[in-house]
C-alpha cells in the first residue's frame, strides 16, 4: 500500500481524539545537538475548518483491532478500509514534517493487534527510535494501552512527554455496554500506576535538584545528574459526551475525581460525532458541540477559578443534571446565587472577583494590580475590554452601581448567549 | 507647536537608537506634543513634505543637551523594546507621551489600566501574538544544496512568510534553537535571514557575503551563525515540493466534517495567513463537502460487520 494512501486512511481513523497539547513539558532543544525543541508553551501549527488545532502529527499506527468499542470508527466489526505504518515509516513521516515546520511532534494511537503488550511495544519502539537513533527533541504523546505490560508503561514515560489513558465514558455502566472488552477497573489501575510513575520521578529529579552544590577544580558539573524525567507533559485522558446516557453531572464528577485522583493536566471531551460505516446499536446524532464546549467552561472553572465540582453541577435527578446551554456554567452561578452580588471590585478577594461572569484570569489580577495604587472607577472596567452587558450587572466600582438590575426577573433572559446554530448541525435533521 | 521631527533609521525598531534621542528629548525638556517621529521607510514610502531632514536623526548631530534624570522601571524598557516592533506609526509618540507622563506621574507605571499603557500593552500584545504565530506558520521547503564545511549539510530549508509587525529578528531565536543543526532561511518582504548551522564564526562566512554588522553568533564557543540580509520577493522561496503531498493529505483527512466550525478556525488562523500556507487551498473544498459527507454518513445504512485482523508483518 502506498504511503499516502496508509497516511489518510491512519490520519481518517485517530481524528476522534481531541487531544492535540503540545504544551507543559520540560524545556529542550537542539542546540546541544539532534533536532527540536519544547519550549512550554504549545504551538498550533494549523487549523482545520472543524476548528481544531493541529500541533501533533496524530495518527494510528494501526486501525486493525480486535476490540469492538461501538462507538469507535476502528472497531473490528466496521467494514472500514485497514492499513497499519511500519516503526520507520512514522518516524519518517514525524521528522519530515517537522522540518517543515508543520508540527510539533507525534501523538501515537494504536488499534489494538495480537496483544495489548505487543502493540504497545511498537508505540515505544517509535519513541525510542525518535529519541535515540535521531535525538528527536520535538513532542510526543503516546496513548497508553491500559492493559499493556507495566514494564512497557515505565518505559513509555522515558521517552514520551505525556502518556494518556482514555477513560472513554464518564460511567461504568456506559463502558461496559458500550465497550464490552474495556475494563474500567483496569484503566484506573493504569492511571493510577501512571500517576506514580511521575510522582516518584517529580521527586526524585527535586531531590537531586535541590542537592548541595559540590564544586571540584576543573569539574564543569556541580550538581549530579538528575534522573530522566518520566512524561514530563504528565498524563491526560478523553471522555466521549454523548454516545451514553450519562448526563453533564456524571462527566464533571468523574472527571473532578480524575484531576484529584490522578493528578491529571487534562481531560478531553470529545463530542461524539457521526462515523463512517456505524453500528446500528448506537444511532448517529448531530454531535453535541455546545454541551462540549459547556463542559470544557465547567472544566476551565474547577481548574482556574476555584469552583469545586458541586457547585456546578446542576440540581435534578440523576440523568436530568445537564449545563445550561443558553448561559455559561460560570454565568449559570452567578444567576442561582444574586445574594452574592453584586461585587465591589474596589474590596472584593481574588477568589470572588474569579466569580464574576465575563472576568478572566487576567482581567482579574489587571484589577488586583492596580487597586492597589487607586480606586477602579467606571472607565477601568470599559479599558478591560471584556463583555460588558455580562460584567456590569454584577459588579460595583466607583462611578458604577448595578442598581437593582440584579433583581430583574429577565436578567437571566437578557444574557442569553446566542449560539450560532452550525450549519452541518442543522442539516443532519 | 512642533518644535521638533525625528527620522528613525530604516524601519525604526532599532530601540537603543530611539532610547537615545528620547533621553535628549527629555534632557531638553520637550514635551510629547512637540515631537512628530517618522521613519526613513516611510519616508522613502510617502515622503513628508513638511519635514526638513532626509536622512535618520543622529544622536551626535544634535546639540549636547544637559544631564537631567530620567527614571524609568527596567521591565518598562523590555516592554517598550517589543512595543516598537509593532507596525503602528504612532509608536514613537506613545513611547515618548508614556517616559515623559512617568516622570510627572509617579503612580502611573503601576496603573495597567491608563489609556495610554493598555494601548501599549495592545500592540505588545500583537507583536507577541505575530511572533507566536510566524513559529507556527512559517513553512520550510527543502531544496537540494552541496555540503560545505563552512555551513553544514543535508538540504537547506527555505520559507516565505509575511508578517504584519517587525517582528523577524524577534521570531528567529526560537528557529535557531529548534532547527540548530539544519540550513535553512527565512525571507521576508523586510529581509531575509539565514542560519549557518557549522560556520565556526561570523568571519568565516566573508566569502559567502556575510558582513560582520549583519550576523550574530548566538552561542558562544559552539559554531553556528545568523546572518540577515535586504528582503525578497515571494518568487525566491521554493514552490511546492513532492514530500508536500503527504502534509497536505494528513490535513485533508484529520478534519472532522461532521463537526464544522469555521469562526473557530478563522479565530485562531485568520485569512491573512492563508496565502503562505500550503495546506490553506484544501479549506474551501473540504469545507464545500463537508456537508454531503457528514450527510452521507447518517443516510448509510450500516453494513453487514464482518471481522477483519492483521495477518502477517508489515512491509517495512
Amino acid at each position: 500500500m502506498e504511503l499516502q494512501t496508509k497516511l489518510a486512511i491512519l490520519a481518517d481513523a485517530a481524528k476522534y481524539d481531541a487531544s492535540c497539547s503540545s504544551s507543559g513539558s520540560a524545556k529542550r532543544n537542539a542546540v546541544g545537538g539532534g533536532m527540536g525543541s519544547t519550549e512550554g508553551a504549545g504551538i498550533c501549527h494549523s487549523y482545520t475548518p472543524d476548528g481544531r488545532c493541529i500541533s501533533l502529527l496524530k495518527i494510528l499506527l494501526t486501525n486493525f483491532c480486535v476490540y469492538d468499542c461501538k462507538y469507535c470508527i476502528n472497531r473490528v466489526s466496521s467494514n472500514i478500509p485497514r492499513a497499519r505504518f511500519s516503526v520507520a515509516e512514522v518516524v519518517n513521516l514525524t521528522l519530515d514534517f517537522y522540518r517543515r515546520n508543520c508540527i510539533e511532534g507525534l501523538f501515537l494511537s494504536s488499534g489494538i493487534i495480537r496483544s495489548p503488550s505487543y502493540t504497545m511495544e511498537q508505540m515505544v519502539g517509535v519513541a525510542r527510535t525518535l529519541r535515540l537513533e535521531h535525538g528527536f527533541k520535538g513532542y510526543i504523546h503516546l496513548k497508553t494501552i491500559p492493559d499493556a505490560d507495566a514494564e512497557l508503561l515505565a518505559q513509555a514515560g522515558l521517552y514520551a512527554d505525556r502518556l494518556s489513558i482514555n477513560i472513554e465514558l464518564p460511567t461504568v455502566q456506559g463502558l461496559a455496554q458500550l465497550a464490552p472488552e474495556k475494563d474500567s477497573a483496569t484503566i484506573h489501575r493504569a492511571m493510577g500506576q501512571l500517576h506514580d510513575h511521575i510522582a516518584t520521578s517529580k521527586a526524585e529529579r527535586k531531590e537531586a535538584a535541590s542537592r548541595a552544590i559540590v564544586s571540584m577544580p576543573q569539574s564543569r558539573r556541580t550538581r549530579p545528574t538528575a534522573p530522566k524525567a518520566f512524561a514530563p507533559g504528565g498524563q491526560s485522558t478523553q471522555m466521549i459526551v454523548g454516545a451514553d446516557g450519562a448526563d453533564d453531572g456524571d462527566i464533571i464528577v468523574t472527571s473532578s475525581r480524575l484531576y484529584t485522583g490522578y493528578g491529571l493536566r487534562r481531560v478531553y471531551y470529545s463530542a461524539f460525532s457521526p462515523i463512517p460505516d456505524a453500528t446500528a446499536d448506537l444511532p448517529l446524532i448531530a454531535p453535541p458541540l455546545v454541551r462540549e464546549h459547556r463542559l470544557y467552561q465547567a472544566d476551565w472553572l474547577m481548574r482556574f477559578y476555584g469552583f469545586a465540582a458541586h457547585e456546578i453541577v446542576p440540581s435534578g435527578a440523576q440523568g436530568q443534571r445537564m449545563l445550561s446551554l443558553e448561559h455559561d456554567p460560570k454565568l449559570a452561578w452567578a444567576l442561582a446565587h444574586r445574594e452574592q452580588f453584586p461585587v465591589n471590585l474596589n474590596t472584593a478577594p481574588r477568589e470572588m472577583l474569579l466569580r464574576v461572569p465575563g472576568l478572566g484570569v487576567a482581567s482579574v489580577d489587571k484589577l488586583l494590580a492596580v487597586r492597589r495604587w487607586r480606586q477602579l472607577r467606571s472607565a477601568d472596567i470599559e479599558r478591560l475590554r471584556v463583555p460588558q452587558s455580562k460584567v456590569l450587572p454584577f459588579v460595583e466600582c466607583q462611578g458604577w452601581s448595578p442598581g437593582r438590575s440584579l433583581d430583574d426577573p429577565l436578567l437571566a433572559a437578557r444574557l442569553v448567549q446566542p449560539m450560532a446554530p452550525q450549519p452541518v448541525q442543522a442539516s443532519l435533521f | 507647536m512642533i518644535t521638533h521631527t525625528f527620522i528613525l533609521p530604516r524601519d525604526g525598531c532599532d530601540f537603543a537608537h530611539w532610547r537615545g534621542l528620547a533621553r535628549w528629548l527629555w534632557a531638553q525638556q520637550v514635551p510629547p506634543d512637540a515631537v512628530v517621529w517618522h521613519t526613513e521607510d516611510d519616508q522613502a514610502r510617502a515622503p513628508d513634505l513638511f519635514a526638513p531632514p532626509s536622512c535618520a536623526t543622529q544622536l551626535a548631530d544634535l546639540a549636547p543637551a544637559p544631564e537631567r534624570a530620567l527614571s524609568v522601571p527596567r521591565a518598562w524598557l523590555a516592554e517598550a523594546e517589543q512595543c516598537l516592533l509593532h507596525r503602528a506609526p504612532s509608536r514613537f509618540a506613545l513611547l515618548y507621551r508614556l517616559l515623559w507622563r512617568m516622570q510627572l506621574e509617579p503612580g502611573l507605571r503601576h496603573d495597567l489600566l491608563d489609556a495610554d499603557s493598555v494601548q501599549m500593552q495592545q500592540w505588545i500584545k500583537a507583536v507577541r501574538r505575530e511572533v507566536h504565530k510566524t513559529h507556527a506558520f512559517v513553512r520550510f521547503r527543502p531544496v537540494a544544496l552541496a555540503d560545505h564545511p563552512l555551513d553544514g549539510s543535508g538540504p537547506l530549508h527555505v520559507a516565505w512568510f509575511e508578517p504584519e509587525h517587525h517582528i523577524v529578528q524577534a521570531a528567529a531565536p526560537f528557529f535557531v534553537r529548534r532547527f540548530a543543526n539544519m540550513r535553512w532561511a527565512i525571507l521576508t518582504p523586510q529581509c531575509s535571514l539565514r542560519w549557518w548551522p557549522q560556520a565556526p564564526d561570523i568571519a568565516a562566512l566573508a566569502e559567502q557575503g556575510v558582513q560582520p554588522g549583519f550576523a550574530v553568533q548566538p552561542f558562544v564557543g559552539r559554531p553556528g551563525v545568523l546572518s540577515s540580509g535586504p528582503g525578497a520577493h515571494a518568487d525566491d522561496a521554493p514552490g511546492a515540493d513532492a514530500g508536500e503531498g503527504l502534509w497536505l493529505t494528513y490535513y485533508a483527512h484529520i478534519f472532522n466534517p461532521a463537526r464544522l466550525k469555521i469562526a473557530a478556525m478563522r479565530k485562531e488562523m485568520p485569512r491573512k495567513y492563508w496565502h503562505n500556507l500550503p495546506e490553506a487551498q484544501l479549506i474551501s473544498p473540504l469545507v464545500q463537502a463537508a456537508q454531503a459527507r457528514s450527510a452521507a454518513m447518517l443516510a448509510n445504512a450500516p453494513t453487514t460487520p464482518q471481522r477483519r485482523l492483521p495477518r502477517g508483518k508489515p512491509a517495512l
